[in-house]
């Protein structure tokens, strides 16, 4: 028996939430079969999924181990699909530089808001942990981001963030890119002191202040 | 009012008074200052002070000299419980680290899971630093001195031990290995104890743990039931039969999720026990929820501490103590996690002034 589309695509959402790696292949193909956009798939089938698991850890039904089931899952689907999407540029929300700061080893945050945004369709480019600040100042010149997300777990590592920003200044990239904040000991107050764009309390809050982001610099554009 | 705090108790002399449940003058002040010791004593990075026990003892007793502060000297795992299990280890030789860190855990696949085996402490070489610095501290009469213990919870087993994005996803794929890896250290954390006691004795020590990765912003309250805290309330009960006073635990992060789920009320803690919230549990949850169980400590986030200007800081601090300062089985002042290792020092020193100001009995 075939399925429609929209079963096909509710079958992807459900695999994902379900973190069902087995059933997100299987809904894969038959995403192919049917001849679905495999775009539209990923976007209104998985994309779909981590955004219920988003609204999950926001109010306290879904936490890590659920998350990064749900993103296992969804890779599965990603391998299947990912070949077969011809990347249309207009479609991506926009492009954001990743990591942890300098001197700090804690990524699992920084890692659950590299997915979400992933599968909220921008270009992610994760410099991973303990990041350098020449290395963010050299990625950020190289690959013109709009955005650049820095995440902190320790207050050392936090301070790192107006130095960085203070280089970005100095190096003339400041202008040209929006910095969100976020970890353990960042604060919304302390987003304003430094100067930042953003500040995001937890990864889905992250991925809405970059969508605001991108928003207002669409707008003004 | 001239210098009148010279005729306050020594510091050492409140802690042991409000652990045996003696009178005290004033509020204890507990900053959970580790790194901050060293850097107010010179250091410019705190290599040596995760490294090197002499380090790390001198650097606490000057602090607390400086400050006046009543904080005990902690003992600190050199190996982090992961060059304990064969892991990477690195010390804060950088300028911009601000802790010793976990660069690789030893366990990446279920098959590292298999061979790997519980230490005896007496082989692992950092170990025998740790016991150095416990043997110092205590020769230089820092009594009781805390003294890291660490097993049976998911943050002693997910970084030191097993990559913690992999332990995360076991959870659901492979729940047996998370049962297994949790029992390998609990059972490391029952022998570290049991050859401090052998080599230390058991009257000049209390157990402290901490449990970040435990926090309902990583693992739901269910997981935590499901998952460490048999072998968390295994650990304690071992820890109080083995003869030791009390425990001392820094519930570090968000565990309000653990608390409403009664989980917190199951390990044991001795009569009373230490408990330390992170920030995330203010003083006018934990203080009647456990106040009459255990001597309470908080709550100051250290965000603001190391921010906010001395007159905000004592402000909090005073807040906190008027919230704390009754709690039936004793109260100490003292940051929500660790205090930042460059808090300017009048903040810190705000801590101390308002017990001093507005925590007097």
């Amino acid at each position: 028996m075939t399925m429609s589309e929209k079963e096909i695509l509710e079958g992807l959402t459900k695999a994902v939430v379900a973190g069902d790696g087995e059933a997100c292949i299987k809904y894969s193909h038959e995403v192919l079969k049917a001849g679905i956009d495999p775009y539209k798939a990923l976007m209104e089938g998985c994309a779909k999924g981590m955004e219920e698991m988003s609204k999950r850890y926001d109010n306290g039904e879904a936490f890590v181990p659920e998350i990064l089931l749900s993103a296992d899952a969804m890779s599965q689907a990603i391998d299947i699909l990912k070949p077969h999407i011809k990347v249309d540029k207009s479609k991506v929300p926009g492009k954001v530089v990743i990591g942890v700061m300098e001197g700090d080893v804690h990524d699992i945050g920084k890692n659950i808001v590299r997915i979400l945004l992933e599968v909220a369709g921008y270009t992610v480019i994760d410099m991973g942990r303990d990041v350098p600040m020449n290395q963010f100042v050299e990625t950020i010149r190289d690959e013109k981001p709009d955005i650049v997300a820095l995440s902190a777990l320790m207050t050392t590592s936090m301070m790192g963030m107006p130095e960085l920003m203070d280089l970005l200044t100095q190096a003339r990239l400041r202008a040209d890119v929006s910095v969100i904040i976020g970890g353990g000991p960042v604060t919304t107050e302390f987003a304003e002191k430094i100067g930042a764009d953003g500040y995001g309390a937890n990864a889905p809050e992250a991925v809405r202040v970059c969508d605001k982001i991108m928003q207002a610099k669409r707008g003004v554009a | 009012m001239g210098f009148y705090w010279l005729k306050e108790m020594d510091p050492m002399a409140r802690f042991n008074a409000i652990i045996r449940g003696e009178k005290i003058d004033r509020v204890p002040v507990f900053p959970f200052a580790l790194g901050h010791c060293a850097h107010v004593m010179g250091y410019p990075v705190f290599g040596d002070f995760y490294s090197k026990p002499d380090v790390q003892v001198k650097c606490q007793m000057g602090a607390r000299e400086l400050y006046g502060w009543d904080q005990p000297t902690i003992a600190f795992n050199p190996g982090y419980y992961c060059a304990d299990w064969g892991g990477e280890i690195e010390y804060p030789y950088r300028p911009k680290q601000g802790a010793i860190s976990c660069k690789k855990a030893p366990v990446q696949t279920p098959e590292d899971l298999d061979k790997l085996e519980v230490p005896d402490p007496a082989k692992v070489p950092t170990m025998q630093k740790f016991l150095e610095t416990a043997k110092l501290a205590i020769s230089l009469k820092q009594t009781p001195l805390l003294i890291w213990i660490h097993g049976g919870w998911i943050s002693s087993t997910a970084r030191g031990v097993v990559q913690i994005d992999k332990f995360m996803l076991w959870f659901y794929k492979a729940p047996e290995l998370v049962h297994k890896a949790l029992d390998m250290t609990l059972e490391y954390g029952n022998r570290v104890m049991e050859y401090f006691v052998k080599e230390v004795g058991n009257d000049k020590w209390i157990p402290f743990d901490s449990c970040p990765i435990d926090s309902n912003v990583l693992v739901s309250p269910e997981f935590f039931g499901k998952f460490p805290l048999s072998r968390v309330i295994k650990l304690h009960q071992k820890g109080l039969e083995l003869g030791l006073p009390m425990w001392f635990t820094h519930w570090c992060g968000e565990h309000k999720g653990n608390i409403n789920a009664g989980h917190v009320d199951k390990v044991p803690m001795g009569k009373p026990g230490v408990v330390h919230f992170g920030s995330e549990v203010p003083l006018n949850v934990s203080v009647p929820r456990f106040g009459n169980r255990n001597i309470i400590l908080g709550n100051v986030d250290t965000t603001s501490i190391l921010l906010k200007s001395y007159e905000e800081v004592l402000a909090l601090c005073r807040k906190n103590i008027e919230m704390g300062k009754d709690s039936p089985k004793g109260y100490m002042l003292a940051s929500g996690c660790e205090l930042p290792p460059r808090a300017p020092s009048m903040n810190v020193y705000a801590m101390v002034k308002a017990a001093r100001e507005y925590g007097r009995y």
